[in-house]
């Protein structure tokens, strides 16, 4: 049963590629628009859902035209404010409306001086609101970086603490057990327990010490919540991998090397959620050493599960750490996922 | 009423009319930079490339305001221009590369090839034996009689369901009916496609 039930998806497969490529020209995005208006006459409307049936470029750029759609209705921010900013000042320094304002006063109006003096008070002004906008852009810009560098702080922190820990729990144990055997010994040396015994309480003290630092400081740090994959590779050979042991990234602070040839420059990420609870959809990010975002992406939930998960692919990158972060997006909240530490080399 | 919450209609009018173009305009590319970003992240571009694609969008909206007719709304307008701007730019990309100004980054296979160290699927390096060509064959012609000769409602959700994987929302949200619908489609174009093609579509799931 489950031979024949290959075979026909594989002739579906073949038929539908078939079918597709004997579909005529694409309907275009003015039939679309007006398809999505109920503009079109039955006839028309018709001929049109055929074709879309078949074809699925047309489905997609309908499927993109209707989520423009909502996105507009909706009009929340999918991203950080900076990157807006930025888009805006680089396009009104296109625009021929800052092309009026620094134009030369005429001759004619150089005449007229309680006008000039006006203007010269007009343009004073302009200038000072756009020196306090500056001033405003450039604040917000630097506590953003502030807050990036803190986290990323904390973050190393609590790293550093998770291997002190480590360290001080196997040098207890240690000590514990050299403080039984010297204790079980008959004849034992009451100065050597003695000592074994002070060693064993310093290290205990020391331990409650560790496990109150860093100082706690209630919603500063994120911990990563669910388990997910993520392998890096300057191919995307990975995607669709099953065996979990090499190239796969290590968080809570580890340092990943990635190796990229000179060639290539880039690499790929290939994430897969396995079969934890997903969110609707994920954002990825690169961060720098500070706290730039050199790029972002996202990717439905549904992408990333499975056996398959997805690629992001990185290129242009200069050798250095960075940073890749994975949020889960929620209607109501943005969380962290997981974050690594990729150090990219040559 | 915020600004934010502005009938694009009366934004665009000002922008066209009245006075305050550059706070009008302002407006208007707050409320579509996130949409324009996210439609040309979709498309494939970089972030970089993102921004870049908004801002020529917004020029040519700002180029041809004074042209527009009207004759469809605004963000169908605003759409149809990335639209172009995207092809626009893939073609440019496109020709750069045949030109050779650029060298490919990663000279490997795309990102949905199977994985070359695994040696792909185990079927896909297989050629097929003559025996189950012709069986292939055969079902294909099968197949595409039988859903050819479904009525025409029936016809189309059976092609998106099978040969572009849709789910049934995504359906009924492009043939303009109800999932409900859709579901009924389905379900009884199974039951006449297992009575035509017999036990080799049995349990097959649509």
């Amino acid at each position: 049963m489950d031979e024949k039930r290959t075979d026909l998806k594989a002739a579906l497969r073949e038929l539908a590629a078939e079918e597709a490529a004997d579909i005529g020209p694409h309907a275009g995005l003015k039939r679309l628009i007006a398809y999505r208006q109920g503009t079109l006459r039955a006839a028309e409307r018709e001929a049109l859902q055929e074709h879309l049936s078949l074809c699925a470029r047309c489905t997609g750029l309908l499927r993109e035209l209707r989520d423009f759609e909502a996105a507009s209705a909706r009009g929340e921010a999918a991203g950080p404010e900076p990157l807006r900013q930025e888009a805006w000042d680089s396009l009104s320094r296109r625009l021929p409306w800052k092309m009026s304002a620094v134009r030369p006063i005429s001759g004619a109006a150089r005449r007229k001086a309680p006008r000039q003096r006006a203007l010269r008070f007009a343009l004073g002004a302009a200038a000072a609101l756009v020196l306090a906008l500056l001033g405003l852009t450039v604040w917000t810009a630097a506590s953003f970086r502030q807050e990036r560098r803190q986290l990323v702080h904390l973050e190393q922190l609590l790293a550093e603490q998770n291997v002190a820990l480590s360290a001080a729990r196997s040098a207890l144990a240690g000590a514990e057990r050299q403080l039984a055997a010297e204790r079980a010994r008959p004849e034992r040396e009451a100065g050597r327990v003695r000592e074994l015994e002070a060693r064993v309480a310093e290290l205990t003290s020391k331990l409650e010490a560790l496990r109150r630092y860093p100082p706690e400081t209630p919603g500063q740090t994120a911990v990563a919540s669910r388990q997910i994959e993520v392998s890096v590779a300057p191919r995307f050979a990975l995607r669709g991998q099953e065996s979990p042991e090499p190239g796969f990234l290590r968080g809570g602070g580890a340092v990943n090397p990635v190796p990229v040839s000179t060639q290539a420059k880039g690499f790929s990420v290939a994430v897969n959620l396995a079969d934890h609870p997903a969110s609707r959809e994920y954002r990825f990010e690169l961060v720098d050493r500070d706290g730039r975002v050199l790029w972002t992406g996202r990717r439905p939930g549904s992408t990333l599960l499975g056996d398959a998960g997805t690629s992001v692919a990185v290129r242009g990158l200069s050798p250095g750490t960075y940073r890749l972060r994975i949020e889960g997006l929620e209607p109501d909240r943005t969380e962290l996922v997981a974050e690594y530490v990729l150090a990219v080399e040559t | 009423m915020s600004r934010q919450s502005e009938p694009i209609d009366a934004i665009f009018q000002r922008l066209r009319h009245g006075p305050g173009r550059e706070e009008s305009f302002r407006l208007l590319f707050d409320r579509f930079y996130w949409p324009l970003f996210r439609f040309f992240e979709h498309r494939g571009f970089s972030t970089e490339e993102c921004q870049d694609l908004i801002q020529e969008t917004f020029l040519r909206v700002y180029r041809g305001i004074a042209e527009f007719r009207g004759e469809s709304r605004w963000e169908h307008w605003l759409f149809r221009i990335a639209a172009n701007t995207a092809s626009k730019a893939v073609r440019h990309r496109a020709a750069a590369k045949r030109t050779g100004h650029t060298v490919p980054l990663e000279d490997n296979e795309p990102a949905d090839s199977p994985p070359a160290a695994a040696g792909g699927s185990p079927r896909g390096g297989e050629a097929p034996a003559p025996l189950r060509q012709l069986l292939g064959k055969e079902m294909k012609e099968l197949l595409s009689q039988a859903i050819a000769g479904l009525p025409a409602q029936m016809r189309r959700c059976v092609r998106l369901r099978v040969f572009q994987d849709l789910d049934y929302d995504e359906i009924a949200d492009l043939l303009q009916i109800s999932p409900s619908t859709v579901k009924v489609q389905l379900f009884k174009a199974r039951k006449r496609l297992q009575m035509e093609l017999g036990e080799s579509f049995a349990g097959f799931d649509l």
